[in-house]
């Protein structure tokens, strides 16, 4: 039965995702909602665009076609997470409230796979493939579009920037174990990342600063926006899959301490 | 140490050592009122708790042990100790040859937990496509898998249960199937914490047939803690007595029991309701024509005799007092001599 | 009459004295909520005080980059005041059979919660100053206003928050009829933040859109009490303001009133 231990990983990955489709499509009225809610999200995002250029025809050197892009990372970084990170956050919080964790800890696997991704929002999707329309209708009708380099670039690029906002919920859902509350801190993240529905260039240098090593906006829907609109230098893109690098491995770190400080919910 | 059945053991019959386990939690404190409220943004008053409180001993394979006491007294922390979830503060736990703590892979693989109140099966999927899921966490074989899962199936009769969303059964349906879903596995030891918590008494019995038939059949080591005294009457050949995290007593209940109840209970129905029968022995309750007495179990035999013939009853029972009476009075006092 | 006033009166002291120290209790939420609206504030301050830094002149319409700073501080504080109960909250209580307990009692259940969350507002407008001192310090904004507009202030701030907790019930109250009201609520609260003077001062809106933000009670909740200490209004507009709140909060309360009556005969016709 030896597959390899990366094959075996990614069967059970696979048979984790496939019992979650089937939770998910218990519930097939969700998907219309999905769709509305989805909708006016986005509708409103472009309208605020539309009302800023009433008024000028550029913000800080992007042009409407350009912030109609950024719009269009935001919308599909936001569902990549809505479907695939905040899922799990919340059942880690609410097992972590209610005991049952520990039925994870006792799992043969690695605790930190098994956590990551035993859930997801299957109908974010539509966040993800609004967003992916919105960024193809955007590209093509730039005058300067992105090249196949900055394609490129922005692929990579968004693959990193998940990473990374990945490491810092996970870092900061951790500390659920000792703080056992969290809905205030979801709040508080959801608010710091509507910073990403605007250029990071707006935002004074401490500003930035925060939105790069507190909440990683700023490498999360900031730098791969700019890969799409021909801005991302490759030493950036370097040094975003730097960050990606060590973040990680500071995540993986953290989660096993917070792990072994795992007391229990009840004696 | 000898085994129950009377054989010295040696360390590598023993599945599991335990050595002066200890346990503690730092626990905040806080008076009520706003002063405190106050106080206690700028200093922290913590209080240690010592949940287990060195504990040793040890289990042989395919023993199975009752861990009683009451709530508070340490019980599910020692369970989770075992299984490794809680990293002890001193001393030395083995399962298995591992230190549990270290949640090696291998080792997980061996081991189940099931705690009675808590599911781990996909709540709105029928309970095969969780065991589907086990198959490929634990990463069974398929033959393999089937066998043990058709055996489980049958074993708990739940066949027609696995096909319906497990939040569509009963209590009792669902703990059946979350029992299998534990097992399927074919783990070595079993952790059980409260496993018949909210059960009827017919379904708490089919469970602990099952456990008694497959603790037979798979010389599987289970540790099992609960706060029903059937349970560890029925199952469980040695008892270990937990309070305030130490262990009071540890060997065969029967033999615990025995240390400590010296009196036997002798329920009689008078004749007449008037007569008093202290002479007899200690009255322990009266009601209307019913008497129960308390005598000495030397002196059994003797009172029920003089009781037969005083003429002054007209039905009689002798039986040992209830096992939790002694239990109690166990853990008041500890066994002495 | 003055008896039924009176108790009411009673009732509001009592459950906003309590109301207010639950409040204190669970500051570390209420502080989290309102760094909450501080970042909302922050984005579009950035936003706005960029646009003005690089227009022509140093201004959008007739905005330069220090007022739009002031706009926004004085935004967090209004955000404040005008929290009240969700529509979310509202449709929960229909679904779980709360209501049954409301109905019972000889007092219609919103004054409760316009008490409970007014109870608040001490306390959120003490814990809201330390934030505005660092906004003010961070961004630089003028202010322009004297104690007549304090007071006009103090006055519209509250009847917004009457106006907000009254539509936002006429809101919930469509959970009474519809199973799936969530739909209803997300294209509502857009409208109210694209129109109401949130994402920007009423006067940069597009025309289109000014004028039918005119026809809606959501620039008199957020954009005018705002401008009372902002925009330096004429006496006259202060009057038009104050009187226009006055309207909606009449309307919206007839409405409240209205439909609560034909809310509870659906209610109890069909159960929950």
């Amino acid at each position: 039965m030896n597959r390899g231990p990366m094959n075996d990983q990614l069967t059970m990955v696979r048979r984790l995702w496939r019992v979650q489709v089937m939770n998910e499509l218990q519930y097939r009225g969700n998907v219309a909602l999905q769709l509305v809610h989805s909708v006016i999200a986005l509708g409103v995002a472009l309208a605020a665009v539309q009302f800023v250029f009433a008024r000028v025809n550029q913000v800080n050197g992007w042009t409407r076609t350009e912030l109609l892009a950024l719009v269009g990372v935001f919308t599909l970084v936001g569902g990549l997470m809505a479907m695939f990170i905040r899922p799990n956050l919340f059942m880690l919080v609410a097992d972590i409230n209610r005991g049952t964790l520990d039925y994870v800890l006792v799992k043969p696997r690695d605790t930190q796979l098994l956590i990551s991704v035993r859930a997801i929002d299957l109908w974010k999707g539509v966040d993800v493939l609004l967003g992916l329309g919105i960024i193809g209708w955007a590209t093509t009708t730039m005058t300067d579009g992105p090249g196949l380099l900055d394609l490129l670039a922005f692929v990579l690029s968004t693959a990193l920037g998940v990473v990374i906002l990945y490491c810092c919920m996970y870092c900061l859902f951790a500390t659920a174990f000792w703080f056992i509350r969290m809905d205030e801190a979801a709040a508080l993240v959801d608010a710091v990342m509507q910073t990403g529905r605007w250029p990071m260039s707006l935002y004074p240098g401490w500003l930035r600063t925060c939105l790069t090593l507190l909440i990683p906006v700023a490498p999360g829907i900031g730098l791969p926006a700019e890969a799409l609109t021909s801005r991302l230098t490759p030493l950036v893109l370097v040094g975003q899959f730097a960050f990606a690098v060590a973040y990680f491995v500071l995540c993986r770190w953290f989660l096993r301490v917070a792990i072994r400080h795992y007391s229990g919910a009840s004696a | 140490m000898t085994r129950s059945d009377g054989r010295s053991r040696s360390p590598e019959d023993e599945v599991i050592l335990v050595e002066d386990l200890v346990k503690e939690y730092q626990v905040p404190e806080r008076d009520a009122g706003l002063r405190s409220a106050i106080g206690s943004l700028f200093r922290r008053q913590v209080r240690t708790v010592r949940a287990v409180s060195e504990v040793s001993f040890s289990v042989a394979a395919g023993e199975m042990v009752g861990f009683l006491g009451p709530n508070g007294a340490g019980k599910t922390t020692l369970l989770k100790l075992l299984s490794g979830i809680l990293q002890p503060t001193s001393g030395h736990v083995s399962v298995l040859g591992c230190v549990p703590g270290q949640r090696a892979q291998s080792h997980l693989r061996r081991i189940a937990l099931l705690m009675g109140n808590r599911n781990q099966l996909q709540w709105d999927l029928p309970a095969a496509d969780s065991f589907e899921l086990n198959r490929a966490v634990y990463r069974l074989g398929k033959a393999e898998f089937q066998r043990s899962r058709d055996e489980l199936v049958e074993l708990l009769d739940i066949g027609d249960l696995v096909r319906r969303p497990v939040r569509l059964l009963s209590l009792g349906q669902r703990m059946r199937v979350e029992i299998a879903g534990a097992l399927v596995h074919q783990p070595a030891v079993l952790f059980l914490d409260e496993p018949t918590l909210g059960l009827d008494i017919t379904m708490q019995k089919r469970i602990r047939a099952f456990l008694r038939e497959y603790n037979t059949r798979h010389a599987a080591t289970v540790l099992l803690t609960s706060h029903y005294m059937a349970d560890i009457e029925s199952l469980c050949e040695r008892v270990v007595l937990i309070d305030n995290g130490r262990i009071v007593a540890d060997g065969q209940l029967a033999g615990l029991v025995d240390k400590v109840v010296t009196h036997k209970e002798i329920s009689v129905t008078l004749a007449d309701g008037d007569d008093d029968l202290s002479d007899f022995g200690q009255v322990v309750d009266r009601d209307g024509e019913r008497v129960r007495l308390r005598v000495p179990k030397a002196d059994t035999a003797v009172v029920t005799a003089k009781l037969i013939a005083s003429d002054l009853i007209t039905d009689l029972t002798v039986r040992d007092p209830p096992i939790e009476d002694a239990i109690e009075s166990i853990l008041a006092g500890g066994v002495g001599g | 009459m003055t008896g039924r006033i009176r108790a009411l009166a009673a009732f509001y002291v009592v459950m906003m004295k309590n109301s207010a120290v639950v409040c204190f209790h669970y500051r570390a939420r209420a502080i989290i909520l309102l760094l909450v609206t501080a970042m909302e504030a922050v984005v579009y301050l950035a936003l706005w005080t960029t646009v003005a830094a690089t227009s022509p002149g140093g201004t959008v319409g007739t905005w330069t980059a220090s007022g739009l700073a002031a706009y926004f501080i004085v935004l967090t504080l209004v955000r404040q005041m005008t929290t009240t109960s969700s529509p979310q909250g509202i449709e929960e209580r229909v679904h779980s059979g709360q209501f049954s307990v409301a109905l019972l009692r000889p007092m219609h259940p919103v004054h409760g919660d316009i008490a409970e969350f007014a109870g608040w507002k001490v306390v959120l407008a003490g814990l809201w100053l330390p934030v505005a001192v660092v906004l003010t310090l961070l961004f630089r904004p003028t202010f322009d206003f004297g104690w007549l507009e304090v007071v006009v202030f103090l006055v519209a701030v509250t009847t917004a928050f009457l106006i907000r907790t009254l539509y936002l019930w006429l809101l919930g109250m469509t959970a009474f009829w519809l199973t799936r009201a969530s739909a209803a609520f997300d294209l509502f609260m857009s409208v109210e933040l694209l129109l109401s003077g949130r994402l920007m001062p009423l006067s940069l809106l597009p025309d289109w859109a000014s004028t039918v933000s005119s026809a809606l009670p959501f620039r008199w909740v957020f954009g005018f009490p705002i401008e009372v200490l902002v925009a330096g209004l004429r006496p006259a507009e202060l009057v038009h303001g104050l009187v226009m709140q006055a309207v909606w909060a009449v309307l919206c309360g007839a409405g409240v009133l209205v439909l609560w009556r034909s809310a509870i005969r659906r209610y109890t016709a069909v159960g929950q």
